[in-house]
């Protein structure tokens, strides 16, 4: 071959470019990061976060966010939080709750002080609860109060919230309330923070590139290991792993399912937390009407195929809408498990058959296709193939749309679908997923009022005796089952990572890194 | 040139209003509705609904159509771009912080570009056939065929995490220390119009090489370099600079990819975020910056044409 023809130059420059590629790939497949072992807290240093999103505020009250809620938990907190299972005290030492549940009586903690030097007291508990639900601007979490009557200081350290009806869950309403010094509040310009209680101050804000923090000395906790830190916004997944493989960050939010085992092999610490979300199948009850034709897709789906392959792994089953082995928790229901030649049975029952040489069902002439819109990111339109594809196996046809999310939650919201694969919040109490059941709530996805699925909700909501709202959930699930209301899959997993240097980080269900006090950077 | 300026100014209002007129309906026409997003997902039907009442009023979101366009020409007539419905933040400031980065990678980007882009065509075409012209060509096919995330990935992998010679993200300071923030967004993004330019430049100058004007001067005993320089580059040049003009253009519309994987904080990720989010001010403000930014390249590429080409007059 004459190397010099034309031909052969684009050879050469072509096994060149070849080489280059292995070579580079080769040192980068090498590096690693060894971790590092540290048993002794050791203070000082900057912590280096970095999280996908700006926030929306660098105001607690504004927060709307679990990003907002990660990064402005380190200046402000909440009465009480959900840990280990259990509500415990953060401002609030301890509280009482009345016999009929209505009345709740939160003792502060003392010593409390706001980063102005503020008291924390019973009287600013009030006024911050108050700003926030001003009716003349509301802020956004306003609806987590609105069975509060009246918040009363009793006096400095005690205060009182009555609520209009008894709400046996309204500790859970205020784990993502933040208490700030309202007094000191007014005015405050989009990227100024008011004063919150919280182990480290907001020294500085760039939007779209990152938040410093300064330690909170005097914070009730005790003085926080750490001088600063620094929240970086990075909004790719590749970036952020880049960075904390190189040392140059500590922590990075919702590392994608794919990577968590790769992480791991270059010395990061994962951390997952759940129960985050659970997802499931939702239906428009107007136009997918038919129980057997939803019960025939519930058996078609394939719950732990879509958790291993789109998700993987991370979560948990989900056969009824309670916690297993929660209080809730209904063990007699027979859960709807992946049964395809049941879905069929059904489906011909229905009347849905298919034609000679068809592989889609008809009835009365007409083939069964069903609206399957979706958001257009990785797990969820995974998710969404994988269940097509699914349906296509028993003879039921879908048609899949994408939109950004925002589209997408109106078009489902909105009735503007058949089927859709869908995530909702998972408040920690109570430990059933009943509330968006309720057709009263914003996000209720059915499109049909159920008045008997209402009424067991908002009863179950009204009352603090655990025996009676155990019969109420045990009726709803039965109802949930029987009618097939949705098709459960699972709760969801997240993770976030740290590097190995970081320590004392644990993280809550709903995502939030607690105990920032206690952070360290071992050497 | 006075009359001309003028004729394109208004030409340049009417372009801006329509653009600005099509983003304003399509972003109310299109499904979706921007508040539901600022709704809690526990939200009960009443106190979602009022939440979601109060933000449409807020915002003017309740009011005809009509109504809403009638207004927000009003306030644009005095600057006033409105507040991102997501942040509360004004849309004028926020994109005024934003821009300098942006504009900072384009003219970084571009640099690159023109500096590998035009010499390299230039030696392609002094050489053409040889092994620098098909070095040249395979490099210049091969920077418009690398997709920019993964370019800036590799890039990344290799100068930041594998090298530790570059940081990996961040920036947008107009600093010298800034500056080594710049060098891998910049290159990433630089690598594709340097393709393009290498080869519009090579055949640009061939067709200007074979006129005969230069045949003539080469007869007349220029030296290669002058014949190269004064008479044909310049004219080769012209082709050139239009794309150069539509590139930066386009850089200064943001670079959403680049500083996605870049974290770097131009307007490019802060107006496609707008988008996702159905976030309207955000939207009506960048793509009226946008607009307004190729309007005044348009112009800026026009006068040079007057002055790369002495035949090209306006009046």
């Amino acid at each position: 071959m004459k190397m010099w023809s034309r031909g052969g130059r684009t050879g050469w420059v072509g096994i060149a470019t070849f080489t280059a590629v292995a070579l580079v790939a080769s040192m980068i497949a090498s590096r690693g990061v060894r971790p590092v072992v540290g048993a002794t807290p050791t203070r000082g240093g900057t912590l280096i976060m970095s999280v996908k999103y700006n926030p929306t505020t660098v105001d607690p009250q504004k927060a709307k966010t679990i990003t907002d809620d990660t990064i402005l938990s380190l200046m402000a907190e909440t009465l009480v939080k959900w840990e280990d299972g259990k509500f415990v005290g953060v401002l609030a030492s301890r509280w009482d709750v009345s016999p009929d549940g209505a009345v709740y009586t939160f003792h502060l903690r003392s010593g409390a002080k706001f980063q102005d030097g503020q008291p924390l007291t019973a009287a600013a508990v009030a006024a911050s609860l108050a700003r926030m639900t001003d009716p003349a601007n509301p802020l956004p979490r306003a609806a987590n109060l609105t069975a509060v009557e009246q918040v009363q200081p009793l006096d400095p350290a005690t205060v009182r919230i009555k609520l209009k009806a008894p709400d046996p869950d309204f500790l859970g309403e205020l784990i993502n309330i933040y208490i700030i010094d309202a007094a000191a509040a007014k005015n405050l310009g989009p990227d100024q923070a008011p004063s919150g209680t919280g182990p480290f101050k907001l020294a500085a804000y760039v939007p779209d590139q990152q938040l410093t923090f300064t330690k909170f000395a005097a914070y009730w906790g005790g003085e926080p290991y750490l001088d600063r830190i620094v929240v970086r916004i990075i909004p790719n997944a590749d970036t952020q792993e880049v960075e904390l493989q190189a040392g140059t960050i500590d922590f990075m939010d919702y590392v994608p399912p794919k990577d968590v085992t790769r992480l791991r092999t270059v010395g990061a610490r994962p951390i997952p937390y759940g129960r985050v979300n659970w997802a499931r199948i939702v239906f428009n009850l107007k136009t997918v009407s038919d129980v057997r034709l939803r019960q025939a897709v519930c058996y078609a789906f394939d719950r732990n195929a879509v958790l291993q392959d789109a998700y993987y792994g991370l979560g948990t089953p989900q056969y009824t809408i309670a916690l297993q082995g929660s209080w809730a928790y209904d063990a007699e229901i027979s859960p709807y498990r992946f049964d395809p030649a049941r879905a069929r049975g059904l489906l011909d029952e229905a009347g849905w058959k298919l034609p000679a040489g068809g592989s889609v069902r008809e009835r009365d002439g007409k083939p069964l296709v069903l609206n399957f819109p979706s958001r257009g990111d990785a797990e969820w339109l995974l998710s969404t193939q994988m269940i097509q594809q699914m349906l296509r196996n028993v003879g039921v046809d879908t048609r899949i749309t994408t939109a950004a999310p925002a589209t997408y939650y109106n078009e489902v919201r909105t009735g503007q679908y058949d089927l859709a694969w869908w995530l909702s919040n998972a408040a920690p109490e109570p430990p059933i997923a009943a509330s968006l059941l309720d057709s009263h709530q914003f996000w209720n996805t059915m499109q049909v009022r159920l008045p008997e699925v209402d009424s067991l909700v908002e009863q179950a909501q009204s009352t603090t005796e655990r025996k009676a709202r155990t019969a109420d959930y045990f009726a709803l699930q039965k109802i949930h089952h029987d009618q097939a209301l949705e098709c459960l899959g699972f709760w969801t997993k997240q993770v976030y990572a740290t590097s190995a240097k970081v320590q004392g980080m644990t993280i809550d269900p709903t995502g939030i890194p607690l105990h920032p006090a206690l952070w360290w950077k071992s050497q | 040139m006075t009359a001309y300026l003028i004729r394109r100014a208004g030409v340049a209002l009417a372009v801006i209003i329509g653009v600005v007129t099509v983003v304003f309906l399509t972003l109310r026409l299109a499904p979706g509705d921007p508040v539901e997003m600022l709704i809690p997902a526990d939200a009960t039907g009443d106190a979602g609904k009022a939440l979601a009442q109060q933000l449409r009023v807020q915002y003017g979101l309740d009011q005809p159509l009509y109504v809403q366009y009638a207004r927000y020409l009003r306030r644009l007539a005095a600057f006033d771009l409105g507040s991102s419905i997501r942040t509360q933040r004004h849309v004028a400031t926020d994109l005024l912080e934003r821009y300098p980065a942006t504009f900072e990678l384009a003219v970084g980007s571009l640099t690159v570009a023109v500096v590998i882009g035009i010499p390299a065509g230039i030696a392609s075409a002094l050489r053409p056939n040889s092994a620098i012209d098909g070095t040249c060509m395979t490099a210049a096919l091969i920077g418009v065929s690398l997709p920019s995330f993964w370019t800036g990935l590799a890039l990344m992998l290799l100068f930041a995490l594998t090298l530790g010679w570059l940081p990996a993200s961040g920036g947008g300071e107009w600093t010298w220390r800034g500056l080594r923030y710049l060098i891998l967004p910049a290159v990433t993004l630089g690598i594709e119009p340097a393709g393009i330019l290498a080869r519009l430049m090579r055949s640009s100058m061939l067709d200007v090489l074979r006129e005969d004007y230069v045949r003539t001067a080469r007869a007349k005993g220029l030296s290669a370099s002058l014949v190269m320089y004064r008479h044909a580059f310049r004219n080769a040049l012209i082709p050139v600079v239009t794309v150069i003009g539509l590139q930066f253009g386009g850089l200064l519309s943001g670079a959403v990819i680049v500083e996605t994987v870049f974290a770097w904080p131009g307007i490019g990720r802060y107006i496609v975020f707008g988008i996702t989010g159905k976030d309207f001010p955000v939207v009506q403000g960048g793509v009226l910056l946008i607009a307004m930014t190729f309007v005044l390249i348009n112009l800026v590429i026009d006068a040079a044409y007057a002055f790369l080409d002495p035949r090209i007059t306006y009046v």
